[in-house]
């Protein structure tokens, strides 16, 4: 227990210099086999300083199937709700997540998440490979994602980027359980609480989460207000 | 010399990566040492019950549990007190890997038949 605690707290410090996320979620290193989920999220901006952010939405709806036991894919169409501007759709995006590791086999639970965004808005391409990873101490579970983008454009100068997003949470119950969420990436310093949970209804499951992130760079906005419903069946 | 700035940089965030992709090699290098001391369980699914319906483990030790499912259909071991979620196929088999846990009881059931493939791991 102190050596693994030793190495998740050696791991975050070693990758936070190099991580420069937009606030999204935090992914778990593990495919649903034979599920099949329908999933919204929303995210939330507030900051009276900076006029760009403040009460910027952003709205994803997605689909996602396990092809094997392994292996899932999840298809998004991504709408953002800017300051003084429309309601546009103009994003759509396409995830491959492969589980590496079986859950508990080895000192951490290993997983890989393939993306390719398109943006319409912006006439951007993004592709990215992230590194997921989740650890459990009893009742304790820590997550790590690392990612490497590359986006590219006639919108925006193309460039690499590295992104940090990390979730520490308490398993209490089901329905509710408590936890501390760090977003990073080249803009994005983010920090603050969530609460995650789970409603059963009959076979399927609803899952929720809501965290509020506070930003803690001149970059990112004040308060983060972020929710997930996904329902799996 | 713009373009020997831009080689630099470049390379030095190579080895940055290059750096933590050894490091992590390392951690999984861990990892496989602690599969070593692993123990082999099993448990069966017939007619929606799991046999045994209660399986004692040693506390502090890492367990594979091998779930053979001798049903046509499938079924899927969850447990919220152990963190594990498997469906396994009909006539097929599963592995799921345990702790080390402390003793204690921790429930499971079968999400697609509750009410009767229900069990236990006592942990001692």
């Amino acid at each position: 227990m102190r050596r693994d605690s030793f190495y998740l707290f050696f791991f975050l410090l070693y990758l936070s210099p190099l991580a420069y996320a937009e606030i999204d979620k935090v992914y778990h290193p593990y495919v649903e086999a034979y599920k099949k989920e329908l999933e919204y999220r929303t995210l939330y901006k507030n900051d009276n300083n900076q006029s760009h952010l403040d009460g910027l939405q952003v709205h994803s709806l997605s689909f996602a199937m396990s092809l094997t036991e392994q292996f899932s894919l999840e298809a998004y169409v991504i709408a953002r709700n800017p300051p003084m501007d429309r309601f546009s759709v103009s994003t759509f995006e396409l995830e491959a997540k492969y589980q590496l590791t079986e859950q508990g086999e080895y000192w951490a639970d290993w997983g890989l998440l393939f993306e390719l965004e398109r943006d319409t808005a912006l006439n951007k391409w993004e592709g990215g490979v992230s590194l997921l990873s989740e650890k459990q101490w009893g009742r304790w579970n820590g997550t790590i994602n690392f990612s490497i983008d590359y986006e590219y454009g006639s919108g925006i100068q193309d460039e690499f980027e590295t992104v940090l997003h990390s979730q520490i949470k308490y398993r209490a119950s089901p329905l509710i359980e408590p936890a501390i969420e760090l977003y990073m990436d080249e803009e994005t310093r983010g920090i603050g609480p969530a609460l995650l949970g789970t409603v059963r209804t009959g076979h399927n499951k609803l899952k929720w989460e809501l965290g509020v992130i506070f930003g803690f760079n001149g970059r990112t906005a004040n308060e983060n207000v972020r929710f997930l419903l996904d329902y799996e069946f | 010399m713009n373009w020997l700035l831009s080689i630099t940089v470049q390379c030095e965030v190579n080895c940055a990566l290059l750096r933590r992709v050894l490091f992590l090699v390392f951690l999984f290098a861990q990892a496989n040492n602690i599969s070593a001391e692993t123990l082999i369980y099993e448990l069966h699914i017939k007619d929606h019950l799991f046999y045994p319906s209660v399986l004692t483990i040693p506390a502090s030790k890492k367990i594979k549990l091998l779930i053979f499912n001798d049903d046509l259909t499938p079924e899927e071991f969850e447990s919220y007190e152990l963190n594990r979620e498997k469906v396994i196929m009909g006539k097929s088999k599963g592995v799921i890997f345990l702790g080390p846990l402390k003793a204690g009881k921790y429930p499971f059931f079968g999400e697609f038949n509750p009410e009767t493939a229900q069990g236990n791991i006592e942990v001692k």
